[in-house]
């Protein structure tokens, strides 16, 4: 990798870093993963989860356990923190999908599709 | 021309993009410097070899006709033994002809370098922008 191509990636990063969108996801991991209420509930859910795979695998699993399941699921995700990070997350998405075009056009191709991490999609 | 003139010039003249340019801008100026590099030219000198090659441009068209074929008769169960071993020929053929090999080799060495890069901006930022951008199927269901 070219020096210039370094330097440019830490400026873009740095310019990514100066964007509101970036400070409010920032703000929003650190109080989702802060937030006692959050983090009980999503310990409870954990717990729940491997409680009723142990269940699953044992054949005694009944209805009443995946709607405590589902129950669960809803509260952890309608708590106003996790609502905040998830639009905190799509805010941020919008922003470097904006900034993926400006480089996919200068390219010739899909900038995030390329650089992405290898990933198995498992089909 | 005084000091203070001369103190002001050099400070303008220091000031990095990223600080008097948009968002957009310096997205702008990285594409640039990812161009510039010699990953990016090589593949495009490759691509554009490739183009060129009626020959190259026929063998990768049929691969890729016999390759989707496969995988869609693949989600109904009906690939034959001799439909992958003429992908497999296909596939041999196109790993020895230079044209397809450089494109490969040029794409390839470009995926990691810009996979770099990406690494390199999660590093500084704590976001992964490749990850956060692309689409999270893949698009087989």
């Amino acid at each position: 990798m070219e020096a210039a191509q370094k330097e440019a990636v830490k400026m873009f990063a740095r310019k990514i870093g100066e964007e509101p969108a970036t400070r409010r996801l920032f703000e929003a991991r650190e109080a989702f993963e802060s937030n006692s209420e959050l983090y009980a509930l999503r310990l409870d859910y954990t717990r729940l989860v491997h409680d009723l795979r142990t269940k699953q695998s044992e054949g005694t699993l009944v209805e009443e356990d995946v709607a405590e399941l589902r129950t669960l699921e809803q509260k952890v995700n309608g708590h106003e923190v996790t609502k905040e990070l998830s639009e905190a997350q799509a805010h941020m998405a919008d922003v470097l999908q904006r900034c993926n075009t400006v480089i996919s056009e200068r390219l010739g191709f899909d900038y995030a599709s390329s650089a992405a991490a290898q990933r198995s999609c498992g089909c | 021309m005084s000091d203070s003139t001369v103190t002001e010039t050099n400070a303008a003249d220091l000031s990095t993009p990223a600080e008097s340019s948009s968002l957009e801008d310096v997205a702008a100026q990285f594409a640039d410097a990812v161009a510039a590099g010699a990953a990016y030219r090589e593949y495009q000198a490759a691509y554009e070899a490739l183009q060129d090659d009626a020959d190259a441009k026929a063998l990768f068209a049929e691969y890729q006709r016999r390759s989707n074929y496969l995988q869609a008769a693949g989600q109904w169960g009906g690939v034959r033994e001799q439909d992958e071993a003429e992908l497999e020929r296909l596939e041999r053929e196109m790993s020895e002809h230079s044209t397809i090999a450089r494109y490969r080799a040029s794409q390839a060495a470009l995926v990691e370098e810009l996979r770099e890069l990406n690494a390199i901006m999660g590093e500084e930022l704590g976001i992964d922008l490749a990850a956060m951008v692309r689409p999270s199927s893949c698009g087989c269901h």
